[in-house]
This record gives C-alpha cells, sequence and structure tokens, in this order.
C-alpha cells in the first residue's frame, strides 16, 4: 500500500454465512451490523483527519459482507460520495466474499458503483470442499464457481484469494490449472496461519524443513507452468518481485505496511477502532485484553497516539523489526512482518521470525531465486523450461 | 544451492541485489509472472472513463488492498 494511501477496513457485520475451518474471525454467528451512527462518525473521522492521505480505500470484511442488504451499501457509498466533495480526499470501496450471495442485483450494484471486488475460492472442489464449509457441513465449491460464472458472464472484475494448506502444496498443477482453465486470472495465495479464532495451522509452528521445501518446490513450480503457458495468471506473489527488484537496484527498500501506525485501520461494527493488522481488532488477549485503541463515536483517530494499547503494541512491534533487522537475511524484502503473525504465533509482537515468514516469505523468495537462477528461465517461444517440465516430487 | 536439510541460512538480499543491476543494465529480463502479466481480460467490460483504467492499474489496487489476508 503505498503512502498516500490509507486502507480503512469496515466491519459492516461479524456474520458469516459459512464456516470455514481456519477463519480467524471470532463471533461469526452474530448477526448485528453497523448502525448508521457508526458509519457516519467512521466516515467523519477519517475524512477530516489530517493524518490520513487524499485516498481512503474502504474494504468490507472482517465478515460476509454480502450478507447486508446492497441498501446498506448504497447507503455506506452516497454517504463517502458526499465526503469526498466536502473534503479534499478521495475514496474507494472494495468487498472481500466469499461469493454465495452473490447476483445479478449484487453486480449491477457494483457495475453501478464502481466497487471493486475479491472472492475466497481456494482452487479445486476437492480442496475448496474440505474446509470452506456451510454450516450444514456442505462444500461450497459449486456455489462460488456458479457465482465465477455470473461474474464472468457480466464482464465484472474480480480477483481471487485462495488459502493454501498442507495438503494443498501436492497439487500445483491441479491448482494452476483449476484457475488457468477457469479464466480466474487474478490470484494471490495466503496460507493457513494462526491467527484469532484459528490456533492451529496446517503447517504447524516449528521449524519444519519439509513444509519450508514444500511451499518453495510449490511456488516453483506455480511459476514456471504459469511462464511456460504464456502467464495467463497475474499471481500475487510473484508480481511483488519485479518492482522489488527494479528498487533493489536503486537502492529503495519496501517495508511491510501492517508495521506502520495508521497505514490500516480497522473498524469493526460497533466503532472501535485498531491500526496495524486488521486481524487484532476482535481479538481478545490476556495482557491486552481487546486490542481496540479507540472508538469514532469517542474518538478522533489522531487520539490513537496517546491510547495506552497503541502505545505498549507499537513499542513491542518496533523491537521486533528490529530483531528482524539484526537477525534476518530477508529483511529488506519484508521490512520485519506481520504484527498479528507474530503475536498470535508467539503472544508478543517484539518477535522476529515466524512460521508464516518461514512459509510465506522465505520460501517464496527462494523459488524465485531458484528460478532466476536457472540458466534457461529465460526462453524463447517454444522451448520448455527445465524447471517446468519437471514433475512435481512433493 | 544446497537446500536439502537447512532452512534458508543465505543472504539473498544480496543475490537479489546483483540480479537488480544485471535487469537494470539490460543483461536480464524478468519473467513475465514477475512483472504482472499483460494478458487482457477480453470479458471486461467494467472499464467505463470515470472507473480509473487499465487491467494492470486494477490488479495492482487488487493486490495492494487484499494483501496478505484483507
Amino acid at each position: 500500500m503505498p503512502k498516500d494511501s490509507t486502507l480503512i477496513v469496515l466491519q459492516g457485520t461479524p456474520f458469516c454465512n459459512i464456516d470455514c475451518s481456519y477463519c480467524y474471525l471470532p463471533h461469526r454467528l452474530n448477526t448485528e451490523r453497523m448502525s448508521d451512527a457508526v458509519l457516519l462518525a467512521t466516515y467523519e473521522r477519517v475524512f477530516s483527519s489530517n493524518l490520513l492521505p487524499q485516498n481512503l480505500k474502504f474494504l468490507w470484511h472482517a465478515g460476509e459482507p454480502l450478507a447486508l442488504p446492497i441498501s446498506f451499501y448504497e447507503q455506506a457509498v452516497d454517504w463517502s460520495e458526499a465526503y469526498t466533495e466536502r473534503c479534499e480526499k478521495r475514496c474507494s470501496h472494495s468487498i472481500q466474499s466469499n461469493g454465495l450471495l452473490l447476483d445479478h442485483n449484487w453486480i449491477s450494484f457494483i457495475h453501478s458503483r464502481h466497487i471493486r471486488l475479491g472472492l475466497s475460492l481456494d482452487g479445486p472442489s476437492f480442496l475448496h470442499d474440505d474446509v470452506r464449509k456451510d454450516r450444514s457441513g456442505r462444500g461450497t465449491h459449486e456455489r462460488v464457481m456458479k457465482s465465477v460464472r455470473l461474474l464472468q458472464e457480466t464482464g465484472t472484475h474480480f480477483g481471487v484469494l485462495c488459502v493454501l494448506r498442507a495438503r494443498s502444496l501436492q497439487f500445483a498443477d491441479e491448482i494452476f490449472s483449476f484457475f488457468a482453465d477457469n479464466r480466474i486470472y487474478d490470484v494471490g495465495f495466503n496460507i493457513d496461519e494462526v491467527e484469532g479464532a484459528n490456533q492451529v495451522s496446517s503447517f504447524g509452528l516449528t521449524r519444519d524443513d519439509m513444509q519450508y521445501e514444500s511451499f518453495r518446490r510449490f511456488m516453483l513450480r506455480l511459476l514456471a507452468l504459469n511462464e511456460r503457458s504464456g502467464s495467463p495468471l497475474r499471481i500475487r506473489e510473484f508480481h511483488f518481485y519485479g518492482p522489488f527488484l527494479r528498487k533493489s537496484s536503486i537502492g529503495e527498500k519496501p517495508a511491510d505496511e501492517r508495521s506502520r501506525p495508521l497505514a490500516i485501520i480497522s473498524v469493526d461494527f460497533q466503532g472501535n477502532f485498531a491500526t496495524y493488522c486488521p486481524e487484532l481488532l476482535g481479538a481478545r488477549s490476556t495482557r491486552f485484553g481487546t486490542f481496540s485503541m479507540g472508538n469514532v463515536l469517542r474518538n478522533e483517530i489522531a487520539e490513537i497516539f496517546e491510547h495506552p494499547t497503541f502505545r505498549i503494541v507499537t513499542e513491542e512491534i518496533q523491537t521486533g523489526i528490529a530483531r528482524c533487522r539484526s537477525e534476518c537475511s530477508y529483511f529488506e524484502l519484508c521490512g520485519g512482518g506481520a504484527p498479528a503473525n507474530k503475536f498470535f504465533e508467539t503472544g508478543r509482537f517484539d518477535a522476529s521470525e515466524t512460521m508464516y515468514c518461514r512459509i510465506h516469505k522465505k520460501a517464496l523468495t527462494d523459488a524465485i531465486i531458484e528460478y532466476l537462477e536457472s540458466p534457461t528461465y529465460h526462453l524463447s517461444p517454444g522451448e520448455v523450461n527445465p524447471i517446468a517440465a519437471r514433475q512435481p516430487t512433493c | 544451492m544446497n537446500r536439502k536439510a537447512d532452512l534458508p541460512s543465505e543472504k539473498p538480499i544480496n543475490r537479489f541485489s546483483e540480479f537488480a543491476l544485471r535487469i537494470s543494465s539490460g543483461e536480464l529480463h524478468l519473467p513475465v509472472s514477475l512483472e504482472g502479466s499483460k494478458t487482457p481480460d477480453k470479458t471486461d467490460t467494467c472499464t467505463e472513463a470515470s472507473f480509473e483504467d487499465s487491467w494492470d492499474q486494477w490488479h495492482n489496487s487488487w493486490s495492494q488492498e487484499f494483501n496478505n489476508n484483507y
């Protein structure tokens, strides 16, 4: 996220109509919704704050946004547009959805109000339906794919977030083919992390050479398959490296926006707000209680700097970043990692390496390096990269 | 490179810098996957003039907003 924008994660409702086994959200059966007063107070705070940059990117998430009626978002977009006219700021709206409730009415709304859409889809049905089930225990893949078809038929942009579990790493070819064959071009890959309500990851928490190696081989295979096929997929994890390498050549260093105060602000349906990783808001711990750092009904954004939770968390995060800087040879890639992963894996923010960064940063980086080091990766048309031709061994 | 036994202990940044120099000198071209595919989506009808834009811009924005779990 560039420093000229702030991501504001809004929880319209904590409710979710499905029950994914790795979800980090703790209150997914709570059907309450953000009130008009909370939404207006949120807009008032963020649009009027001199601490926030000109571009505000609202992301409706942390529950299933489409569980609320379209009229809720029509009002929300109308009000935000009114604020942009009053204040010298711009804004956009995005929705991250499980896709089950999408229909022509939603798509019409998404088109007419220029909403950006992300869907959660974990690849082929045999992987997706293992973990993304409805409340009666049925897999949701078929229903999500129906929505995918609807989006494609109506020419609606969408991206997909695919959560990889340890088991998924055996199926690089199947996952690549699934997305390519279904013309799902924008894909980001997450892993099932230990966060919030999800206290167990299929990757475990101990240093595990096999998990590291499996993920590295998965990403290497994915990169090779994509290249060999003419790069139909825009894979978020790879896309980062082109700009990074160019920045490396001129000495710029990327930093993780999740560690920068106010780069991300999360507001829950009750108006509680916090900065840093959105997964923190709604979580509880014995040390901090909740991670709320204010409430839009009572506090200006600037008051966050006086909040004791913010002060303690920030100090620990900075200590953790310093440790990463001194200990980790991958530091310049990630700038010190994600605070939420550190906290939920170790109970502290001043930790350094996590399972998440071993897998999602280091193994990925090593896959990229291996590909770049391959003397034949840059091929003429028709040539086959030996890495791409190699069958997966995992 | 021996990755058989150990988790990474090398200094990949140094090697990235080496790649970066080779890229900036024009000696090396990045794989398309690292640059972002230019494949247009033929189904796209969503790009009204007022709506910022090309696929790449949209993709970049999407990537940023949904980076990590959001």
